[in-house]
Order: C-alpha cells, then structure tokens, then sequence
C-alpha cells in the first residue's frame, strides 16, 4: 500500500471509528492527530501487524456495525489487539479535542434509576452479541495462533 | 558559619538548605536539576483550556503520544502528564535493575515531588515508635514547613492519626461528591467508629486557601494534575527560588555527583562531580556534606563512595515503600449527574482505618474522578468501548478512586546494592531487589475488605475485579537504607541523620527511617530535615 492510500485509509478509520464511538464526525484536526500517531507511536505501525490483528481491523473498520462487533468480541478475547488499540487511540484524541469533549461529559440522562435500567439493557446486548462474535471470530483466532507458533498470544 | 554542600533539591534538601541558611551558614547545592516546564495558559479553566490551545492533543497526550494508555502497558487509572516528563528523565549512563520492585526516580528540579499529590500527614507517636524521637520533637517543625509552604486542613476526626500542627490554612472547598461522602460518614459516625473502626475527615493538602507571598488561592480551575498555573499548589522548586534569594546560596545544576573521599580520621573530605552537560568530572573539596538525593541516588552514593574507598562492594538492607491499592468506586445515587470539572483534583478525603496493632493503621485518600483523562479508566471497563462510553458519561459523577496504603518495615532482604562494573564508562547499575513480607497478601486482603466495608456504608460499590494491587515501588515513598540509630554502628546513622560512619556526613532524606507509616512521607520529610539543620548546625 502507499502512502496515499494509507493516509485515505486512515482518515476512513477514524471517521468510522469517531462516528462509532461518539455519534459525531472528527474534525480535520481530530484525523491529523489520528494520521500522526500512526506515523509515531508503534503500536499502530502497519509492518508489524499479525494477520488475526490485520483482520479484525479491516473487519472493524468497514462499517459502524462490524466496528461494533469486533469492538466487542476484542474486548474479551483480544484485548491487546492493534484494533482495540486504534479505537482508544481515537478516544484518546477525543476527549484531548475542543468540540467533542461534550459527548464524554454529558449525561444522557438525568434519573439515577433511568441510567442503571439504560445499563444493563446495554450490558445484555454486549453478552448477547458477544456470543455471536466469539462464534464466528474465536474459531479464527484459534486457527491463526496455531499457525504462528512462538509469537505473543497475550493479544 | 559552616559551608554545607547539599545534594539534592528535593523537599528534603531545599527545605534543610533554607533552615541553615536561615541561619546564616552558606550552602552549596549540587544537583542534576532538570527543569519542568511553567504552567500554560493562566486563569483558564481545563474545558477553556482544551478549547484554546493551539494544540490540545499534543499537550494532553504528548507529540510522541507517551501519555496514551493502551492495553499491555502498567494498568493505572492515570494517565502521567507530558508535561510532568522532566520530573522523571534520566542522565545518560544513568541504570538500575531490580527485582520485585518497581523504582521511579527524579533528576529534576524539585526532585519527585514536581509530581506528587500533596498530601500532607505528620506522623504520630505510633507512626515514630521506632523513631529515636517522637512526635513533641517534630511537631514545631511541621509547623515551621506549614508556614513555609502553605497548608489547608481542618482538625477533625483524623486528629488522632494525623495530629494537628500550627499554620493550617482553612480548608480547600468540597466538591459535591465528597460532600456527599462526609455527610453520610457524619450520619453514621459511631458505626463507622465503633463497628468499622474507621474515620473520615479532609485532606490536609499542599494547597494555598489564601493568597500570599507571590501565590495566589486555589480558584478551582481543575488543573491540579495538569500544573496549577497560579501557584496555589505547591511544589519544593518553589523553596529552591527561595533559596536562591540568599547571597550565601550557590546552585549547581548539571552537576551529577558520583561518590564521596574521605581522610583516614572519617571525615569527608571531597566529592567527585560529573558533569551532565560535557561528561567532564571535578573534584570539589567539601567541609559538611549533606545527602538529600533521595533514598535510592542517597544509598547510591554512599555505595559508591564506601567500595572505592574499602575496595568491596556494600549491600544496604531496609529498603522500604508503601504498598498501594488502587479501589475505583461507583457513589451509586450520583448517577446521572453532571460532574464538577472545576473543583480540587487530588484527595479532598481521607479515610483512616485502625489495624490490629497501631502499627497497623491503613490510610486511604479518596480522589474524585473529574479532569484526569478518560481513556484509561473507559478502556478499564469490561464492556466494549462504546458501550463503556455511555457508561462513562453516565457515571462520571459518581466515579472515585481510593487510594489505600499500607506500612513496611525493615528487613535485610530488600536491599540497595551496585551491580559488578560493566567494563563501559559511565556510572554503575543500582540493582535494587526488594521481597514482600509473608503476610503481605493477608494484610491486602484485610485491608480490601476494610476499605469495601467502609466504601458500602457510604453507598459506594467497588466494581469487581477492578482493584489495582499496585507494584512495589509505585508509591516512590522509599526509606530505610541507612536508619536512625542511637548506638553508634556501621551504616546507620544519628538520631540527627549523621552518619556513624562519616563524621561530616549526614542524611537528610527518608533513607534514615527506621520504619515506614501507611503515609504519604514528604511532609515528614521535609520537618525531619528541618530538624536536622535546626539541631545539627
């Protein structure tokens, strides 16, 4: 890939992932910032990704909904996978970021009761598309680190 | 007059330096003393702050992104400032392994304390049972550093562990969740007392409720972690530019000093100084020679200089720091609030938990989360990203860390050593090994317990498995290498941090302690090396 298409890539990426996370689009300075991490920090260099994480990034990035399961399945089962990482990554920026701080700190609702109902609705739809991610994602997972034996499984 | 050289600008060393010069003796203070950068963007309030810099990220996060917390990396609920950087940056050459133990350290102006969270607990006569002086012998200078540097604190149910000295500036304003937390606690006093054997009262902070001297009240602008940009908290730089009013006041930066010479009557005669800025070394005839680096550059020091002159490596046992846990909580009838991003950032409570024994007591500080940077505790939760968002925003009023302490004592296999030399120019590894007590793990436990029940009588709920056991070494309250021993014997030191090896040595930092209290030590510190100057010149 060059470097035109890396950048369009991830400017793709952290829309997605902003819209994802907080409802909104990313400013352009937002994307710059999530352009330069890629370009200084390691954890997002593109040469060192494994083929799993290389995966559950392309699959998380190609709409909101599969940003979602992949969120969810990483969560639990490859917590310290590059996608997980991209997406604090973008929160990170967020919250750093005049405009978008408002969605971090606002409540959604007023009524303490309101909030532990909203909650745990939540929290069931996480276990139940949880199951349905694992079903589908844990097989490869599986498979992919039987294939690279000796490599860092701690993803 | 004496001519002291001090080593260190740490709350030990500035503090001892401005009580003798105070005195009239002069002061030659060598120190590496990397400098922090000045606050940004005065008067504004964090959210105002975000919204006018010309680039956020960069000072939140760093430009190379090191304040970005990802999965894999040490799990702490904070993110570390960029700008706080400095405070921990090391001279080239400089090295340390260790074992079970995780050591930071500080070549910066100001030492550690440019970066700490300003509790301020004086010891009492159970904290200084091992002490060879008890609490009537310090309690004058807790007062005299109160009136240096400013403290705030009320006398209340804390009193008997943290007795109350002269000079305390009233109290910094509650937010509103830990109002809630001490109106509940005062609801149900006696319980707590009698069933818990808890008590709850304020903070005592290094926080300015007054204006004075050049420094201005803390108005509240939610900066505390981040540089309070109008000098209300405070930090030891501040006492360095005191000190460097006086005629009598030479500071040395860039000055890295390796070991000590003695003559053959024991007494120090030189020091050897490298300097960082051109790697070139001097010699520097000394009369009094004063280590205040801090227990772990202190003990290095003194390695040093005790191998080249015996020719056999030394190994100091005693090595002590406090054990923390970290326990997030949730003040469940704060849901749905907004937060108060305009309030005082660290500890406005504190909790104190009687043990089995005085020695045993816990300490805990309740620190609200409000202006510290979200990522890490969202990215804690067990639940995807987006759903721990709504959570977050949802709950971030209700949201608040425990910090829990636990003491340590001395024991010969936490040690402070040099590594063999590597053959290579440059200074010598400090290999630090440090091994928990055995009943370590059943004190953690006790004390989770103790600190949920009392978090469950204020109608908080610890979330599972969220509790942080925090590595040795992460407190940086690191004492007891060469302690305080009033029989005369080889790697100890007076009752007035004078060596018993070195006549014109003294130790004015925490390696002279011969015990560790579940508490933050800098105060004590910095009332310890004001009575060494007071009593030893």
């Amino acid at each position: 890939m060059n470097r035109t298409d890396r950048i369009l890539r991830l400017e793709r990426e952290c829309r997605l992932f902003c819209r994802y996370l907080l409802g909104c689009e990313p400013s352009d300075y937002s994307i710059g910032k999530y352009r330069k991490a890629h370009e200084v920090h390691p954890d997002f260099a593109n040469d060192r990704l494994r083929p799993f994480d290389r995966a559950l990034v392309r699959l998380g990035s190609l709409t909101p909904a599969t940003a979602r399961v992949v969120d969810r399945y990483s969560r639990l089962f490859a917590p310290r996978s590059v996608f997980r990482k991209k997406l604090i990554l973008m929160l990170a920026i967020l919250e750093s970021s005049p405009g978008t701080l408002e969605r971090l700190e606002t409540p959604t609702t007023s009524s303490a009761l309101t909030v532990y109902l909203m909650i745990g609705a939540r929290c069931i739809g996480f276990a139940a598309e949880l199951t349905l991610a694992a079903a589908v994602l844990l097989p490869l997972q599986l498979v992919s680190l039987a294939g690279s034996p000796g490599r860092d499984r701690g993803n | 007059m004496a001519n002291v050289t001090v080593v260190g600008s740490g709350a030990s060393g500035v503090h001892f330096a401005l009580s003798l010069l105070k005195k009239g003796h002069c002061v030659h203070m060598l120190d590496i003393g990397y400098e922090t950068e000045p606050p940004t963007g005065a008067e504004l309030d964090l959210k105002a702050l975000k919204a006018q810099l010309p680039d956020p990220v960069e000072y939140f996060l760093g430009s190379k992104f090191e304040a970005l917390s990802l999965p894999g990396a040490k799990k702490e609920y904070y993110a570390f400032p960029p700008s706080k950087g400095p405070v921990f940056r090391q001279p080239e050459g400089f090295g340390s392994s260790s074992s079970g133990f995780s050591p930071l350290f500080s070549f910066s102006q100001g030492g550690l304390a440019q970066a700490w969270t300003g509790g301020l607990y004086p010891f009492n006569d159970a904290d200084l049972e091992t002490f060879p002086f008890d609490h009537a012998d310090l309690a004058g200078y807790y007062s005299e550093v109160a009136h240096r540097i400013g403290v705030s604190g009320v006398r209340d149910d804390l009193a008997q562990f943290m007795p109350v000295h002269e000079h305390l500036l009233p109290p910094l304003e509650l937010d509103r969740h830990s109002r809630l937390l001490l109106d509940r606690y005062a609801a149900q006093r006696s319980y707590f007392n009698r069933e818990l054997g808890c008590y709850i009262g304020r903070s005592r902070v290094a926080a300015l409720t007054e204006d004075r001297e050049g420094r201005r009240a803390c108005d509240y602008l939610g900066r505390c972690l981040w540089g309070c940009p109008v000098g209300a908290f405070y930090t030891p730089s501040m006492t360095l530019e005191e000190c460097l009013r006086y005629p009598q006041f030479v500071y040395d930066d860039a000055s890295w000093v390796e070991r000590f010479s003695a003559n053959s009557d024991r007494l120090v005669s030189s020091i050897t100084v490298r300097s960082t800025a051109t790697g070139a070394s001097r010699e520097l005839p000394v009369e009094t020679l004063a280590l205040a680096a801090g227990t772990l550059s202190t003990s290095r020091i003194f390695l040093a200089s005790l191998e080249r002159m015996r020719g056999m490596p030394t190994v100091l046992g005693g090595l002590m720091d406090n054990r923390q846990m970290l326990m997030p909580f949730v003040n469940l009838t704060l849901a749905g609030s907004r937060y108060e991003p305009r309030s005082y950032q660290y500890h406005q409570l504190a909790i104190g938990l009687e043990g089995k024994s005085s020695a045993n007591y816990i300490h805990g500080l309740v620190t609200a989360l409000t202006t510290a940077l979200a990522h890490p505790i969202i990215a804690a939760m067990p639940l995807d990203l987006r759903t721990s968002v709504f959570v977050f925003r949802n709950l971030r009023a209700a949201l608040g860390i425990l910090n829990v302490n636990l003491h340590d004592f001395r024991r010969p296999d936490c040690t402070v050593s040099l590594a063999p030399p590597s053959g290579e120019a440059g200074s010598r590894e400090l290999r630090i090994e440090y091994r928990s007590p055995p009943d370590e793990r059943s004190r953690i436990r006790e004390a989770q317990r103790g600190m949920k029940s009392v978090l469950r009588r204020l109608g908080c709920v610890v979330p599972p498995r969220s509790v942080h056991v925090r590595p040795m070494g992460a407190s940086v309250h690191y004492a007891g290498t060469i302690p305080m021993s009033e029989r005369p014997r080889p790697l100890t030191s007076s009752p007035l941090g004078r060596s018993h090896d070195f006549e014109n040595l003294y130790f004015v930092d925490g390696t002279t302690y011969p015990f560790l209290p579940a508490k933050n030590i800098t105060f004590t510190l910095m009332a310890n090396a004001v009575r060494v100057a007071d009593l030893a010149f």
